[in-house]
This record gives C-alpha cells, structure tokens and sequence, in this order.
C-alpha cells in the first residue's frame, strides 16, 4: 500500500477526536454525576431499577420495530420493482429525493396533512367518514416515521439487488425452479445483506427518534429520544440523560452487531 | 433413422425486429453425442442454447424436442440443463446445497437427494467437497461444481455454454479429456459452445460452423477439417492456405500458374474456385523436386514443428508448417500430393456440397 501523508490524515483524526470520542467520553463521565454534581451511581440504579425507563426502553424498541418492520413491508417491494424499470437510476432519484428536505419540513407538511382540517379528513369527509383524530396518534407517527425512513432502507436493497447476477436467476429456472421459488429461494437470500444494512440504517434511528414524536405523535409517544431531550432541556438533569444515551450507545452496539454478523463472511 | 431428439425447423431469432441473430437455422440433434456449436462472437451460437433451454424464444420457426413441439415449453419444465458460462453458482449456498437446489424444487425426498448429490459430486472428482462454500473453490472446481448441479438432474441433453473460457490452458486441456468421457459414461447428448476451434475438434462427435446467424457448415470434426465447404469454414478452422484457382475439369485443377491432379470433382469446366491446402501437408524439398517453387520470407520455431511463411512467383503465400527448417532467403520447392488439395466452389450450399461430395466419392 502506498503511504500516506501523515499531515493529510490529521483532519480525520481531529474529526474522530472531537465529534466522536470526546462526546461519548463526556456522556460517559455525566452518566455518573448526579443532579448536584456529585459522583454516584444512583443514575444507572435510577434506570434499572424504576420501571419507568424499562418502560421507555421497551416502547423505543417497540416502535423502532414497527417502524422498522413497516419500511422493510414496504421498501422491499418497492425496491425490487425499481430494478425491474427500465429508468430505474432516475426512479431511484425520485425515491431519494425527500431525504434533501429538512426533516422539520417534512414533519411540518404531515401536520396539514394529517391535521383536523387537513387533505385527509377532506378526502374522509367526502365519503361521509366525519373529521377524525388523526394527527398525535401512533398511527400517525408510525406513518410518517416510516415514511422518512424507507429511502434509507430502499437503497441498500436496491444496491443488493442490483449486484445479484442475471445468469443466476437464469440457472434457476433452468434447474427447475419457477419464478416464484427463484424469487424466495435464490432473490430473497441473496438481497438479504442489503435489508440487513438497510434495518441498521432504519431501526438504530429510531431507537431515538425525538421530533416526530412530538410533532406527529403529540408527546403521546415516549421514547429513549424524547427523555434525553427532556432530561437535558426541560429537567436540567444531564446525568439522567446521559445514562439513558449511553444505555441507547450500548443498544445500537448490539443491534450492529446482531445485523452485521455475517456481513464479512462472503 | 431414428427419431432425432431435438430439431430446430426453420427457426430464425430477431431483436427490435431490424437484428436477425439467427437466420433461419434448421438441424437436428440426435441422442447420445456430443455436439459443438462453434462460431465467432455474436454469431448466434448462445441463442441457440438459449432457445434450447427455453431462456429465450425463437421469433419464428419451431423447435422440437423427442416429438413435440416446445416453443410455449418454459424452461423449468424442460428436460435440459445447463452449464453457465459464468458457472452461476448460488453465493449463498454451499457445494451440497448448490447441486441439491434442483432436486429440492423437484420434492426429491432427502435421503434420495442425498445419494443423487453423492453420485455426481464423484462424477465430477469433487467426493467430500459437500460443506465448501463456493467462495472457497478454484475456478476449476467452481466449475465441477456447476457440471454436477446440471447433470444431477439427469437431462436428456446438457448444454454447455463456453465452459472452458475462464480456465487456464493446462485446465482447459484436462477438463476437455473429462468433459468427453463424461459425456460417454452419461450416455446423453452434450451441446457444448465454443469459439475455439481446436476444443471444437477434440471433443465433438459433430460440429455445427456458425457464422452471422448461420449454420455454414455440419459434419465431424475430421469431415469439416478435411473438407471444409468454403473460405470462412477453412479460415476458421485451422490454419489454411486458400488461393484462387481455376477447376480445369473434374480431377484436375490449376492454381499458381500450373496444372495439379486432385480429387474433387462434380464443378463446371474452368470453373472459378479456391483452392486450400494445409499447412501441415506440404513438404519442404528442393526446388527441382517441388510442385511448387517458393522463397521463404520468415520462419519462427512453434516447438512442435517450425511455421514457415513463404511466397510463389505469382506473389501468392504459402504457409508450411515443417520438423525441417528452412533458412530465410533460400528458394525452396514444396511438395504435396492430389489428396492434399481440397478444392471449394463459391456460395455454394451444404446441400449442394454435401451432395456433390456424394457423387464423386463412391
């Protein structure tokens, strides 16, 4: 390999330095200073032992997998469509396009969607279907949130797709399989690596989505994201708050290395 | 004669309908043999394999196999496997589970799989290969691997789509001697596609020439060497040397400036045609013995023989292929006999040439 200039990889280490190590260092170190900044433990008691936490934990992890589970249901066919088109490089585009708007924008344009007033009550009132509640529900949050979420889940998928070879579909017809028993038995095991990278990409953000659960889902939706907000905005108790971000650290470690397992091992 | 286990009647593929890959091929495939379909890139050899295995439809024209009529057949309902150029193995299955993947469609029970996947993993020189994954096979075994996924399947015909390419020259020479005994103990008809012509010739029991979308000419390895029906097929297989000459009457014929015997027959008198003769049958002599009277140009040593390029007082080149060497500059003679001369007409059909070889052989 040829060596590189060792004044040219000091940005990275800087980077790496500042915005990566240093933060989760000082998470670490608040995790254990109390509301008076005194050093204990009783945070991470606080979060074991009340059921609260255990609580907030579990709902994140719920909704994450909803959440998670409704991007797969939906992007994997969409992915594989978008490999069949014959434009498929601009449909993609198409597809990849919302992720370039704010996410704020976004939750903002739910709210007139979604609202009293909004598109879809019009459209329900039409048939008769009176204004409902739609907006600061879980049905909504879990919509928009998947919403925001299947580009992130569509591209690795149409990426795995995409690398898998024409011929060996071609082989599986000509061993006898029709085109539904290629599609589960050589398609399916060979995009797997691109949903793999895809839940990584979904459900480790949505273990700690914070804004939509406000904007969309009216608070009613507690999750690890919404009380470190709270803990470091509204409660002032950083060491609550960081306990619960190095909880979550701990959480998408794991998850990566569950979905991540077999990923070197071609 | 019986029936023949697969024929294309009339078949002519086309794409965007302005590109004929194929022109209207017709031939039939008998059972147990081994054929090879050799022809340049792009000349329409892997669409007829394609249409064989029912990957991709002929335009027009039928195609028949054992009897029936199997244009509207799909390809998992045929009996025929093949073996990709690309091998087209499954990543993401081991060696077991790669060649067992057709049984399993099929509902074959497990212990049957079991011994079927044994079976052709021996065929194939792979026995205790079962758990590898793909990833850890050389090329050559991949390629094992995808001969025992087609075969264990037991097809009527296996196809063989440029096998050999990606191997190197030592392999490639292995595999040839393996894939003909293969063929033997099977007992079923290979269709094997090959751009090289000397694979063509050591393996086939037929050879079917391609070019442009047309079979040019059909026969053994030995009849289309020695025979070939004209220019293209005689370039193509074989180093040749190919001159105009002008057929004087049957059995006689004259080409650089003189007359020679041969033994063809069955043209016009003073008919225009071309002449080959191979490199092999003409022999380096003095210049008062030879036929021919040629100075040689160069000479480069090929290991097996020496490759002697020489030209004629009417500018025509001679390519011999000698044990002997000769020396640049010299005049020399070459010698050959009435049977080492193959004399073609022009645009002449293989149903004429085929008929007209006929006529003068017996």
């Amino acid at each position: 390999m040829k060596k590189i200039n060792p004044l040219l990889t000091i940005p990275y280490y800087l980077w790496i330095g500042l915005f990566v190590i240093a933060p989760v260092l000082l998470i670490v170190y608040y995790s254990f200073i109390d509301i008076h900044g005194n050093f204990t433990l009783s945070n991470y008691g606080n979060y074991f032992g009340s059921g609260k936490y255990l609580m907030m934990t579990f709902n994140s992890f719920l909704y994450a997998f909803i959440i998670t589970f409704f991007t797969v249901l939906v992007s994997y066919p969409m992915a594989y469509f978008l490999t069949k088109l014959k434009h498929k490089e601009l449909w993609l585009l198409l597809v990849i396009l919302p992720t370039w708007v704010n996410l704020l924008l976004k939750a903002y344009a739910f709210i007139g969607i979604f609202g009293i007033d909004g598109s879809v009550n019009h459209f329900l009132s039409f048939f008769g279907i009176g204004p409902k509640q739609i907006l600061f529900t879980d049905f909504s949050f879990i919509v928009v949130a998947t919403y925001i979420q299947i580009p992130f889940m569509i591209m690795p998928i149409f990426n795995a797709l995409e690398e898998i070879n024409p011929s060996v579909l071609r082989a599986s017809r000509d061993l006898g399989a029709n085109e539904w028993q290629t599609f589960f038995k050589v398609v399916m095991p060979l995009s797997m690596n691109g949903v793999k990278s895809g839940i990584q990409a979904v459900f480790i953000p949505s273990l700690s989505l914070f804004m939509l659960t406000r904007l969309i889902g009216g608070n009613r939706v507690i999750t690890l994201g919404t009380a470190i907000e709270e803990h470091f905005l509204v409660t002032q108790n950083w060491g609550m708050g960081s306990t619960i971000g190095v909880v979550l650290i701990v959480i998408m470690f794991i998850v990566m290395v569950i979905t991540g397992e077999k990923r070197g091992h071609k | 004669m019986k029936q023949p286990l697969i024929s294309f009647k009339h078949v002519v593929k086309s794409y965007d309908d302005d590109v004929q890959v194929l022109k209207d091929v017709s031939f039939d495939i008998e059972e147990g043999k081994f054929y090879t379909l050799l022809g340049p890139s792009g000349c329409g050899k892997t669409t007829i394999l394609n249409i064989i295995a029912g990957l991709s439809d002929a335009t027009s024209g039928d195609v028949y196999f054992d009897g029936k009529r199997i244009n509207d057949v799909p390809a998992n309902k045929r009996q025929v496997n093949t073996v990709f150029q690309d091998y087209a193995l499954f990543q993401h299955l081991n060696v077991y589970d790669n060649i067992a993947f057709g049984l399993k469609i099929k509902k074959v029970p497990a212990d049957k799989i079991k011994e079927k996947v044994t079976e052709a993993l021996r065929m194939v020189r792979l026995d205790g290969y079962e758990d590898r994954a793909i990833s850890e096979m050389s090329g050559g075994q991949r390629q094992r691997v995808a001969i025992a996924r087609a075969i264990v399947l037991d097809p009527k015909v296996l196809l063989l789509d440029e096998p050999l390419s990606a191997l190197d020259q030592k392999l490639r020479a292995e595999m040839q001697y393996e894939l003909r005994s293969l063929q033997k103990k099977l007992g079923i008809t290979f269709i094997f596609i090959t751009h090289d012509q000397e694979e063509a010739l050591a393996m086939s029991d037929e050879i079917f020439v391609l070019n442009n979308g047309n079979i040019v000419q059909s026969g053994t390895p030995v009849d289309i060497y020695d025979e070939p029906i004209n220019h293209y097929v005689a370039d193509f297989i074989g180093e040749s040397n190919i001159v105009n000459g002008i057929m004087i009457k049957d059995e006689l014929v004259e080409f650089a400036g003189q007359q020679f015997p041969c033994v063809d027959g069955g043209m016009k008198p003073n008919e225009p045609v071309e002449v080959v003769i191979r490199p092999e049958d003409l022999v380096l002599t003095s210049p008062e013995k030879g036929q021919l009277k040629v100075k040689v140009d160069t000479q480069l040593f090929r290991g097996v023989h020496y490759e002697i390029r020489c030209t004629d007082a009417l500018g025509n080149k001679w390519l011999v292929h000698s044990t002997k060497r000769a020396i640049p500059g010299e005049n020399i003679g070459l010698s050959f006999g009435p049977e080492d001369i193959h004399v073609m007409r022009f645009n002449e059909s293989e149903e004429d040439f085929d008929a007209r070889l006929d006529s003068y052989n017996d």
